[in-house]
């Protein structure tokens, strides 16, 4: 049970981390653009990590690299392209419609994954926690539209 | 383009996103995940300059000569802490949907500090109920989706 909500507040903390990410890329974004903060962001966390690697680890990973399978190497370049259809969707439906429909769709996948996984077992309880997360996520967008004050 | 076919683009976006933390998963399982965020970003670095050299093919390394550092410009910290921390917990008990909600738990929570303090030049918002009740659906919807 401990090392459950270990487990749970690190991927919190991750959370936690990927919200300064984003909003320091928001703001490097709009001074110059989505792209140029993508490249920023990729080789600032590639220095980063080949420094602590150095400092506190070692480089021995690179003895793996032919265990991988080959598709695991994309996940990088998702993410890069990712900041496209950001910069893409953003303006047309905005940051809060957006927000829904990103984290909407990643849990309703990533909830598919795991079943093919096996990690989910109780399909039903599943489809309980994803509806809850997505009414949550429409909280602000169901009561915006009945205040008169603007929500962010 | 329409309001309905730009949000599917953006419901394909999410989707494409847990597709990433399935595949930075395994990179971790295999390779542990600090290395496998490192072999994330050296991959994600090249596919952001080419798509750069893309669109802007004007743009040449001489550029650099006028380059001026910013603290901003160490953004990359944050998100190769996250990914490595999303690489291990992605390979335990609570697999994608877990990782996903207590990461978007964590962004929520993370968006109130920066409301209330005003970070980065956001105006400054206090939480209201909405936000709360907001955070208690997502707890217990990533509470339903552990356990499942």
């Amino acid at each position: 049970m401990l090392s459950l909500i270990f487990v749970l507040f690190l991927a919190f903390v991750a959370g936690l981390s990927l919200g300064i990410n984003r909003s320091i890329l928001g703001k490097l974004g709009s001074e110059s653009n989505p792209i140029q903060a993508s490249v920023l962001n990729h080789l600032s966390g590639t220095i980063f990590l080949a420094v602590f690697l150095g400092l506190f680890f070692d480089f021995h990973f690179i003895h793996e690299f032919d265990k991988v399978p080959f598709h695991s190497y994309w996940g990088g370049a998702i993410g890069a392209v990712f900041i496209i259809i950001t910069s893409f969707v953003i303006p047309r439906i905005g940051v809060l419609k957006t927000s829904i429909f990103f984290i909407g769709g990643q849990i309703v996948c990533g909830s598919f994954i795991d079943i093919l996984m096996e990690k989910i077992s109780n399909i039903p309880q599943a489809v309980l926690g994803i509806v809850f997360i997505v009414l949550g996520l429409c909280f602000k967008l169901l009561f915006s539209k009945f205040s008169s004050t603007k929500v962010a | 383009m329409s309001q309905k076919a730009v949000s599917a683009i953006a419901l394909l976006g999410g989707a494409l996103l847990s597709l990433m933390v399935f595949l930075n998963g395994s990179l971790a399982f295999y390779l542990g995940p600090i290395p496998a965020s490192l072999v994330v970003h050296i991959v994600g670095s090249v596919a952001a300059l080419i798509l750069f050299k893309i669109s802007y093919p004007s743009i040449g390394l001489k550029n650099l000569k006028n380059y001026k550092f910013h603290w901003t410009h160490m953004v990359g910290f944050f998100g190769a802490f996250a990914v490595a921390l999303i690489g291990y917990t992605v390979n335990t008990k609570i697999g994608i949907s877990g990782t996903v909600g207590s990461a978007v738990l964590g962004q929520i929570v993370y968006g109130w500090f920066s409301d209330y303090f005003g970070f980065f030049g956001s105006v400054k918002k206090k939480p209201n109920w909405q936000d709360t009740a907001q955070a208690i659906f997502l707890l217990i919807g990533v509470g339903l989706l552990i356990n499942a």
